[in-house]
C-alpha cells in the first residue's frame, strides 16, 4: 500500500507541476471599476516568442496604462483539451473580457461567447462567418510583411534559391506569410526559385519540432538556398538555426526575432512582423472606453497592425537602392496600388 | 536524370537520415539494455527530455559544452535510478513507473525552463563542433556521411558495436539476458537479479541522457519545452522492430528517418502535391507494413515487464 501511495503521490506532484500556469498582477488605485482581462494561450504558450507572447505584451501594455484600469491574467494551455476548460476558469472568476490566441481556440471561443453574452471575447488569428455581438476576430494581413520580407530576400539572394520552413498548412496565417514571401521575392527578382515545406500534422510536434525544421533548412541549403524564412514557432526557429549554422541568411517571423535569439543575430536580414500587441491593446481599449467593435477586425500596414522589422546587422550591407525599393513597395501596399496577390 | 539526382541529393539525404537517427538509436540501445534484463523502459522519452534540459542548463551556466554533455548523461542515470528503485525494488508496475517519469520530466523541465532560461539574455554555449576525421572525411560519398559529424552521432555509431558486444559476447550480457528470460533460474545459478537489473536500467539512462544531449547541445544549441517531441516512443518501436538487437534497431531507425526525409523532399524539393497528412503518416504506415509482413515475429525477452520478487 505504501508503495502505491508513494507512486500516486508522485503522479499527483508531476501533474501539478505540468499544469502550472502564470499570472500577471497589479492594478492601479484610482479606478472606479477595474476591468479583468484574461488571456488563454494555445499550446505554443507564452514561451513561443511569437503570437502568444506578443498578445501578452499587448495585455501588459493595457494593464500598465493608468487610463485603462485593467487587471490581466494568463492561463497557458498545455493540451488541446484545455482550451474550453481554461476559458471557463476565467468565466467562473467573473472576468470582463477574455482574449484567446490562435486558430485552434476558434470553436471553444465561439461557444463560450454564445453562452456568455455579458462577457467580451477577442480571438487572435481567427474569423467566423457570423459573430455574436460580444466577439471580435482580430486578423492580421500577414501577406504584407511576408511580401516585404520576400522582396528583400529577392534582392539579397545570390543563388536565386530561397527556402521557407513553415508550420501547419491548415493554419491560414502560416500560408499567408509563405505565399506573400514567395510573391514578394518573385516581384523583385523574377529568376528566384522559392522552395517551401509545411510541417505534417503530428499533434505534440506541431510548431514545436526544431530538429525537424533544422533538417528541412539543411535540405534547402543543399538545393542552393542562401536565405531561409522560418514560419512556424519552434519548427520555423529550427530552420533559422540551420541557416545560421551554415552561414546563410535568415528571416524571422511574427516579432523582431533578432531580439530574442542572441546566438542567431548574424543571420537575420529582417523579420516579417505582425503587431499582435497593438491589436490586443486596441480591443481592450475599445472595451474600457465603451467603443467595443465586434466582428472581424483587420490589422494591416495602414493601421499599424503589421510591419517589416529592422535590418539590424544587415543595415550596412543592404544598398540604398534596395532600401528605396522596399520603401516604395511599402508605400504602394499601403495605398493599395500594389497587391500581394494572396487571397486571404 | 542528373537533374533528378541533384534534386534528390542522395549524399545529403543519407547524411540527414543518419543524423536524425542519432537520438532514436541511442534511446533504442538504452531500451534494449533495459528490456534484455527484464525491465520495460517507456521512460526513455522523459529521460531524453531531462538530459536535453540538464545538459543545456549546465552548459549554459558553465559555458562549457563538455560539462553539459557529462551532465546530460549523469542526469539520465539519476532518473533511470528512480525507475529502477520503483520498478525493481518496489515492484511497481514498470509501465506506471515509466509514465510517471515521462509526465514528471515534461513538467519539471518546463517549469525550470520558464524560471531560469526563458528570459535569459546572454548567448548560449553554442553547439558541439563538427569533427572532420582526417583522411576518412575526404573519402567520396562515405566521408561526408560518416566522418563529418558531431560527437553524439559518432558516439551513437560506436555504441551500436559496444552494446552488441556487451549483450552477446560478455558474461555480463549472458547474465543480463538470463535475468530477462528467466530470473528465477538466473538467481538459482547465483546471479544477483536486482543488481543486474539496476545496472542495466541505469546504463539505459546514460544512453538516453546522451540522446537528449543530441537535441540541446548538438543540434539546436538551446533548450525548448518538449523538444524531444515523442522520439523516445519511436525509439521503442525501433527497438522492437529491430528485434532487440543493436544492428536491427539501427536499421529500423534509418527506415523511420529515411521515410520521413523522403516524405519531406516529395513536398519541398519535388513539389509533389499529395496531402501532407499522407506524407506525415508514411513512416508509420511503413512500420505497420514491415512489422506485419516482411519481418516475421518479434519475440520479446520472456520475463520483460514482470517485477521479480526475490525468494
Amino acid at each position: 500500500m505504501g508503495r502505491i501511495r508513494f507512486v500516486s503521490g508522485l503522479v499527483a506532484a508531476a501533474l501539478m507541476v505540468a499544469a502550472c500556469g502564470g499570472t500577471t498582477g497589479g492594478t492601479s488605485s484610482s479606478c472606479s471599476k477595474t476591468f479583468k482581462v484574461g488571456q488563454v494561450t494555445d499550446i505554443g504558450k507564452l514561451s513561443d516568442k511569437s503570437f502568444n507572447f506578443d498578445a501578452n505584451v499587448g495585455l501588459k501594455a493595457a494593464q500598465s496604462d493608468p487610463s485603462l484600469c485593467v487587471k490581466g491574467a494568463v492561463i497557458e494551455s498545455t493540451s488541446e483539451d484545455d482550451y474550453a476548460k481554461n476559458i471557463q476558469t476565467f468565466l467562473d472568476q467573473k472576468y470582463d473580457m477574455i482574449v484567446t490566441v490562435g486558430f485552434k481556440l476558434g470553436d471553444a471561443t465561439l461557444k463560450a461567447a454564445q453562452d456568455n453574452p455579458g462577457v467580451k471575447f477577442a480571438i487572435v488569428d481567427y474569423t467566423y462567418k457570423t459573430y455574436p455581438s460580444n466577439l471580435a476576430g482580430l486578423v492580421f494581413s500577414e501577406d504584407q510583411p511576408g511580401f516585404l520580407a520576400g522582396a528583400l530576400a529577392g534582392l539579397l539572394t545570390k543563388t536565386n534559391v530561397i527556402g521557407e520552413v513553415a508550420g501547419l498548412e491548415s493554419v491560414p496565417p502560416v500560408v499567408h506569410y509563405v505565399q506573400g514571401f514567395e510573391n514578394g521575392a518573385k516581384f523583385t527578382n523574377p529568376k528566384v526559385h522559392p522552395l517551401h515545406i509545411y510541417q505534417p500534422e503530428s499533434g505534440a510536434k506541431d510548431f514545436n519540432d526544431p530538429d525537424w525544421g533544422k533538417q528541412q533548412a539543411l535540405t534547402f541549403i543543399g538545393q542552393g538556398a542562401d536565405i531561409i524564412f522560418g514560419v512556424g514557432g519552434n519548427t520555423g526557429n529550427g530552420g533559422l538555426i540551420g541557416a545560421n549554422e551554415q552561414g546563410k541568411m535568415c528571416v524571422g517571423v511574427d516579432v523582431d526575432q533578432y531580439l530574442f535569439f542572441p546566438e542567431l543575430r548574424r543571420c537575420f536580414i529582417t523579420s516579417a512582423e505582425k503587431l499582435v500587441h497593438n491589436g490586443v491593446k486596441t480591443a481592450i481599449t475599445n472595451l474600457v472606453k465603451g467603443t467595443w467593435v465586434s466582428g472581424t477586425v483587420s490589422y494591416n500596414l495602414k493601421n499599424n497592425g503589421v510591419a517589416l522589422g529592422p535590418y539590424h546587422d544587415f543595415d550596412s550591407k543592404i544598398s540604398a537602392s534596395s532600401k528605396a525599393k522596399i520603401k516604395d513597395i511599402m508605400t504602394k501596399l499601403k495605398d493599395g496600388s500594389l497587391s500581394t496577390g494572396v487571397t486571404a | 536524370m542528373t537533374a533528378f539526382l541533384q534534386q534528390l541529393d542522395p549524399v545529403s539525404l543519407v547524411s540527414i537520415m543518419l543524423i536524425t537517427a542519432t537520438p532514436l538509436v541511442l534511446a533504442a540501445l538504452g531500451g534494449m539494455m533495459c528490456e534484455r534484463s527484464g525491465v520495460v523502459n517507456i521512460a526513455l522519452e522523459g529521460i531524453m527530455l531531462t538530459g536535453a534540459f540538464i545538459g543545456y542548463f549546465v552548459a549554459f551556466l558553465t559555458q562549457n559544452l563538455w560539462l553539459g554533455l557529462l551532465a546530460a548523461i549523469v542526469s539520465g542515470m539519476l532518473i533511470a535510478t528512480l525507475h529502477a528503485v520503483l520498478s525493481v525494488s518496489f515492484l511497481v508496475d514498470q509501465i506506471v513507473s515509466g509514465t510517471v517519469i515521462n509526465i514528471l520530466a515534461v513538467g519539471v523541465t518546463g517549469v525550470f525552463y520558464r524560471t531560469y532560461l526563458e528570459t535569459a539574455t546572454t548567448a548560449g554555449p553554442g553547439t558541439l563542433p563538427h569533427w572532420n576525421l582526417p583522411l576518412l572525411s575526404s573519402i567520396p560519398v562515405l566521408g561526408p556521411i560518416l566522418f563529418q559529424n558531431q560527437l553524439v552521432t559518432y558516439a551513437m555509431l560506436v555504441l551500436i558495436f559496444v552494446v552488441h558486444f556487451v549483450l552477446f559476447n560478455t558474461v555480463w550480457g549472458l547474465r543480463t539476458r538470463a535475468c530477462g528470460e528467466n530470473p528465477r533460474a538466473a538467481e538459482t545459478a547465483g546471479i544477483n537479479v536486482y543488481f543486474v537489473r539496476y545496472v542495466n536500467v541505469i546504463a539505459s539512462g546514460a544512453l538516453a541522457g546522451l540522446g537528449g544531449a543530441y537535441f540541446s547541445l548538438q543540434q539546436i544549441g538551446t533548450f525548448l519545452p518538449n523538444m524531444t517531441g515523442g522520439r523516445g516512443f519511436i525509439a521503442l518501436a525501433a527497438m522492437i522492430f529491430g528485434k532487440w538487437t543493436p544492428g536491427g534497431a539501427f536499421l529500423a531507425s534509418l527506415l523511420f528517418t529515411g521515410s520521413d526525409q523522403l516524405g519531406s523532399r516529395l513536398q519541398s524539393v519535388f513539389q509533389v502535391h499529395v496531402p501532407l497528412q499522407f506524407l506525415g503518416m508514411l513512416p508509420y504506415v511503413l512500420t505497420i507494413v514491415v512489422v506485419a509482413g516482411a519481418m516475421g515475429r518479434a519475440i520479446a525477452p520472456a520475463a520483460v515487464g514482470r517485477p521479480y520478487k526475490k525468494t
